[in-house]
C-alpha cells in the first residue's frame, strides 16, 4: 500500500509528474504530439449538431460475432442498425460498398458526412433504400430528414471489419 | 458587484477557495460546451487530453493511430455532451471509450502493417505492459495510478492546474518566472501548491485509489483478483 498512498506532497507531485510524462513526448514522424492532437480535438467541436435527434447504434453484427467464427466473419457482411425515436437506418457493409434502408421511407432525405468534413449526397428510392461507397479512412454519420423530423446517426467506422 | 463582495468575505487566509472562487468547474464546462461555447470545449480538451494520451499509450498503436483514436474520442464526446448528466461520469466515459477505440484499431489492423487474422490473434498485438520485463501486477497498479492522478488533476481549477504544470515542467521553471507568468507573489506559490495538492487528494478518483473512500472496496477487489 505504501507506494500508493503518497505519504507527502512531494511524493504525490512526483507521481503526477510521471503520469504526465506521456504529454511531453515530442512529435515525431507520423506520431502526433499533444499540440497536434489538441488542435484536432478543438476542431471536432465544429461537428456539434443541435437540432437533430441522435440515432444510436443499437446493433452491430461485429460485436455479436463468436470468437470461433472470427475467420468466417471476415467474409460476411457487417450489419449495423441505428435508431432514434422517429427513424431507423439499417446498413449492410461489405468490401463492395454499403447497402442501407431508412425507415420510415416517406420523403426521406439523407446525406452522409465523413469525419474529414466531406459530404456525400445519398439517393433513397421509394422504399428508403440507398447505396454508398465503403468509406475509406475515418468515421461516417448519416443525416436523415424524414416525416418532419431530423436525426443524425452516431459516428461510426463503417468498415466491413471494424 | 454582489459577487465581488461575496468573494471578499470569503478571502480569509486559510480558506482554500480564495484564488479559485470564480473559476469554472468541469460541470460548468460540460454545460457551457453543450450549449455551444467553444472556449468551454477547449477547456475540456486541455483538461482531459493527458488522460486520453495516457490510456492510448498502453496499446503501442502504430503511427497515426493515436491521432485517430483521439479524434474519434473527441467527436463522440461532442455528440454525447448533452447526455452526460453527471460530470463525475466523464473521466470513466473517456477511459472506456478510448480503450474501446484502441481495441478497434488493433482489431482492424494498422494501416502500416495489416494484421492477418489467420496467423495472428489480436492479443498478439496488444502488449498491455510498456515493459515486457515488468511485473504485470505492478504495471496494472501503475496504470491505474496514472489514470486516477490525471482524472483528479483534470478537475482542479485552472489556477491550480497552471501552477502544478509549471512546478512540474521539464526543464524546471524558477519561482521568479512562475510568479511572473501567473501574476502570483512568490510567497503565495508554496501555500497555493499545498492547497492544490490537498484538493487533488480529496478528488473522488484519487480517494478511491488511496483507499479513503467507499469506492476503495471495488478498487481493492479488482487489484486483488489480478494478484491471484
Amino acid at each position: 500500500m505504501s507506494s500508493r498512498t503518497f505519504a507527502d506532497d512531494d511524493a504525490l507531485l512526483a507521481a503526477l509528474h510521471e503520469a504526465l510524462a506521456v504529454t511531453r513526448a515530442p512529435a515525431a514522424d507520423g506520431i502526433a504530439g499533444i499540440a497536434a492532437l489538441t488542435a484536432g480535438a478543438q476542431a471536432a467541436f465544429s461537428f456539434r449538431t443541435m437540432e437533430e435527434e441522435l440515432a444510436s447504434l443499437i446493433y452491430d453484427s461485429l460485436l455479436d460475432a463468436d470468437p470461433v467464427g472470427a475467420g468466417r466473419a471476415a467474409k460476411a457482411a457487417r450489419t449495423v442498425v441505428f435508431e432514434s425515436d422517429a427513424v431507423s437506418v439499417e446498413m449492410e457493409i461489405t468490401d463492395d460498398g454499403i447497402v442501407g434502408q431508412v425507415a420510415p421511407p416517406v420523403g426521406a432525405s439523407v446525406f452522409a458526412e465523413a469525419s474529414d468534413g466531406t459530404r456525400i449526397a445519398v439517393v433513397c428510392d421509394e422504399l428508403g433504400c440507398f447505396t454508398l461507397p465503403t468509406p475509406g479512412h475515418g468515421m461516417l454519420r448519416l443525416h436523415i430528414a424524414a416525416s418532419g423530423s431530423t436525426a443524425v446517426t452516431e459516428w461510426a467506422h463503417l468498415d466491413p471489419r471494424a | 458587484m454582489v459577487d465581488r463582495l461575496t468573494r471578499r468575505v470569503e478571502e480569509v487566509p486559510g480558506l482554500e477557495q480564495d484564488e479559485t472562487q470564480d473559476q469554472p468547474t468541469v460541470a460548468d464546462l460540460v454545460q457551457a460546451a453543450a450549449a455551444g461555447d467553444q472556449r468551454a470545449w477547449d477547456g475540456l480538451v486541455a483538461r482531459y487530453m493527458p488522460l486520453v494520451m495516457s490510456v492510448a499509450a498502453r496499446y503501442r498503436l502504430a503511427e497515426g493511430d493515436v491521432a485517430d483514436v483521439s479524434q474519434t474520442l473527441w467527436l463522440r464526446l461532442v455528440q454525447n455532451l448533452h447526455t452526460l448528466r453527471e460530470p463525475q461520469a466523464l473521466p470513466g466515459w473517456i477511459v472506456t471509450t478510448t480503450r474501446n477505440e484502441c481495441f478497434r484499431v488493433l482489431r482492424s489492423g494498422s494501416r502500416v502493417s495489416p494484421y492477418d487474422p489467420l496467423t495472428e490473434s489480436p492479443a498478439d498485438r496488444v502488449d498491455l505492459r510498456s515493459d515486457a520485463q515488468a511485473d504485470p501486477d505492478e504495471e496494472l497498479l501503475r496504470e491505474e495510478r496514472h489514470e486516477a492522478l490525471l482524472a483528479a488533476f483534470a478537475e482542479l481549477p485552472d489556477r491550480h492546474r497552471d501552477l502544478l504544470m509549471l512546478l512540474l515542467a521539464d526543464p524546471p521553471v524558477s519561482y521568479a518566472e512562475i510568479s511572473e507568468r501567473l501574476g502570483m507573489p512568490i510567497g503565495g506559490i508554496g501555500p497555493t501548491r499545498a492547497r492544490a495538492v490537498a484538493r487533488l487528494r480529496r478528488s473522488p478518483a484519487l480517494a478511491a485509489l488511496l483507499g479513503t473512500d467507499d469506492d476503495a472496496d471495488r478498487t481493492q477487489s479488482f487489484t486483488g483478483n489480478a494478484r491471484r
